[in-house]
């Protein structure tokens, strides 16, 4: 089922205007982001890299609303989301943004259908209507044998797919990747990459992935790499230069 | 959107069922503990007021002894009324008539068997055997005037393989105290196994077997229209001048039927209370349990709400979720607790019966009904409210944990 095209929107899908981020460890200030500027468009397909401790998981929070900035002001589809209410805020999320995490996170007690389904039910889609927007997202990621199986019955690759499609069910604007291969295997792994570019290739679909990755990074078309909390670097993968970036 | 909460709460319970029993253990038991002993107080306040009903209220009674406990003291210990009181009492305004009556333990012979039991002595020209001990000769006949050693002989002895291995019938001739009596009548069921073993004799027999003269308590009927309170402190005061006592320094207790009724309901209130206070102990343990529980269960949770917000759920569809878990949680021990709380009742229902103890639980609404409602409001407040608060944690914290 091919997603019906967006009409071109006016301005970025994600806008990061000075975003600082600090944490308060006790007594001590331990600052994540010094001010960030960043803009995603729609449509693009993004990988954010950089080592461990240089922002890259808190700026994913950020752009998901999953946390907010210190200061700096956040835009998801033109809308500040400091200016909305926790439930507001988390209606927005529901609809526009689907989350993949590193650990999958899928529910224990419900199985792959169930899984999928949840987000709707936060949405108030009705029972039947999520029931089939599920099962034929599942279908479509190659799901359709196992889709009643519980999370501990399946394999990482497969929880993923159920995390992605879970992702996908509400058709958001964004789908955030938090170091989605960073529990598979090589070749799972090298798997959901090429699912997600066939996402992003055939559907259109907007992609922000964070990695440390070098490799699972230059499957995304545009590199934005960080260190100590700013942006170092910013271009197409093409023609970027890795030079500071260490293999896995 | 409720019916898809309570589906996701079912699949929890599904999924975990160790922990949810767990949590309801300690509801089932405050609760079971609650019903069965309040239901069972229940039944024996109102049996006992029911057996109380059954006495003419006109009836005051006169015994020997002061104090809580004097109304023994006339039949376990050895004071005495005598005749002369009698006429004291009678003289009094108010008085329709008044009549003593002993009861000593006695040895009942059948046979080559023997018993003890409650031997009364009774005057039945005075007083007919309904008035002292409501009831009647349901074969034979009373006692009468003109009549020595003939006995009236409680309902038991009528049964073979009761107190006696045959029965004792109508004609038979039994000894009291070693001397023989001819039975002319057998007495209706009263329904107390200590009652209906009693033995009714002539006061004039009494005396004489006994050597034990004199009246362990005199039985004093006020006459209609008369409020038998009144009448009753009449009488004392006509006794006390008789015997010279200041008010105060009586020897003797008068009561009316609705006093005894009181002491007796006063006795109950309070075993009721210290029964009442030991299950809300163990209620209000239960209650702490439940807490205890629902807090531990959200704390270990708090990684999974962190999930719920990041995919779209507002901090009213938490608190929906585990108030609804909660709650179906309490009310489950609740209900559960309530049931078995009703078949303790029951079973103790039927072992009384099986004593020949007339009694029966009562379950009223309120009892049921509030048990339910408390376990409801415990349980879903116990998970709702460490659910908000971690509801109201950015998702990203919420994720960090666990």
């Amino acid at each position: 089922m091919k997603m019906a095209s967006r009409t071109k929107r006016s301005g970025p899908v994600i806008e990061l205007q000075k975003v600082h981020k600090i944490y308060l460890m006790g007594e001590v200030e331990v600052p994540a982001l010094r001010g960030i500027d960043l803009a995603i468009n729609e449509g693009e397909f993004v990988a954010i890299i950089g080592h461990s401790g240089s922002g890259k998981s808190t700026l994913l929070n950020m752009v998901g609303s999953l946390d907010l900035p210190t200061s700096g002001r956040i835009k998801l589809d033109g809308i500040d989301i400091a200016s909305l209410s926790e439930s507001d805020l988390a209606q927005l999320r529901g609809k526009k943004i689907g989350f993949v995490f590193q650990s999958f996170n899928l529910m224990p007690t419900l199985n792959a259908v169930e899984n999928v389904m949840l987000p709707l039910t936060f949405q108030g889609v009705p029972y039947e209507e999520r029931k089939e927007r599920a099962k034929s997202i599942l279908m479509r990621l190659g799901m359709a044998a196992r889709m009643h199986h519980h999370p501990n019955e399946l394999s990482g690759g497969e929880q993923q797919r159920v995390a992605i499609a879970r992702a996908l069910v509400v058709d958001p604007e964004v789908l955030l990747a938090d170091e989605p291969t960073g529990n598979l295997d090589y070749k799972t792994g090298l798997e959901i990459m090429k699912l997600l570019n066939k996402l992003h290739e055939e559907e259109g679909k907007t992609i922000i992935i964070v990695t440390h990755e070098r490799f699972i990074a230059q499957h995304a078309k545009r590199i934005v790499q960080l260190q100590d909390g700013t942006v170092l670097k910013d271009g197409k993968t093409a023609s970027f230069d890795f030079n500071n970036v260490k293999e896995k | 959107m409720w019916m898809d909460y309570v589906r996701f709460v079912l699949e929890t319970f599904e999924h975990r069922p160790t922990r949810s029993w767990l949590t309801i253990l300690g509801i089932f038991i405050g609760i079971a503990a609650v019903v069965a002993l309040i239901s069972l107080g229940q039944g024996m306040q109102d049996a006992i007021n029911h057996a109380f009903e059954m006495i003419n209220p006109n009836t005051i009674y006169v015994y020997p002894g002061a104090g809580q406990m004097a109304i023994l003291s006339g039949f376990a210990g050895s004071e005495r009324l005598t005749e002369h009181d009698i006429n004291v009492i009678e003289r009094v305004t108010g008085v329709e008539k008044a009549a003593g009556f002993s009861a000593l333990l006695g040895a009942i012979g059948f046979g080559d068997e023997t018993e003890y039991a409650f031997v009364i002595g009774y005057d039945p020209v005075q007083m007919t055997l309904n008035e002292i001990a409501t009831l009647t000769a349901e074969k034979g006949r009373e006692l009468k005037s003109g009549d020595k050693y003939k006995a009236v002989i409680g309902y038991r002895y009528g049964q073979a393989d009761d107190i006696f291995k045959k029965r004792v019938k109508v004609g038979d001739t039994i000894t009291i105290a070693g001397v023989d009596f001819s039975v002319v009548g057998i007495a209706s069921r009263v329904g107390s196994s200590e009652d209906d073993k009693q033995v009714y004799i002539p006061m004039e027999a009494a005396n004489e077997i006994f050597n034990d003269p004199g009246y362990a308590l005199a039985y004093v009927l006020s006459k209609e229209g008369f409020d038998p309170a009144k009448v009753a402190e009449d009488v004392t005061y006509a006794m006390r001048k008789d015997r010279g006592q200041k008010k105060g320094e009586e020897d003797f207790t008068t009561q009316t039927n609705a006093q005894m009724m009181q002491s007796f309901g006063t006795i109950l209130d309070v075993v009721q209370l210290i029964v009442i206070g030991i299950a809300s102990i163990s209620l209000i343990v239960g209650g702490i349990g439940i807490m205890n529980t629902m807090y531990t269960a959200v704390l270990e949770r708090t990684h999974e709400i962190g999930v719920m917000k990041a995919i779209g759920a507002r901090n009213t569809d938490i608190l929906m979720i585990f108030l609804i878990e909660s709650g179906m949680l309490g009310l489950a021990g609740g209900g559960l607790g309530v049931l078995a709380g009703m078949g303790v009742g029951k079973l103790v229902e039927g072992l009384a019966m099986q004593f020949a103890i007339p009694f029966g639980v009562s379950f009223p609404l309120w009892l049921t009904g509030g048990a339910l409602l408390f376990s409801f409001l415990v349980g879903s407040l116990s998970g709702a409210l460490p659910a908000m608060r971690a509801a109201e944690m950015k998702p990203a914290d919420a994720l960090r944990s666990a």
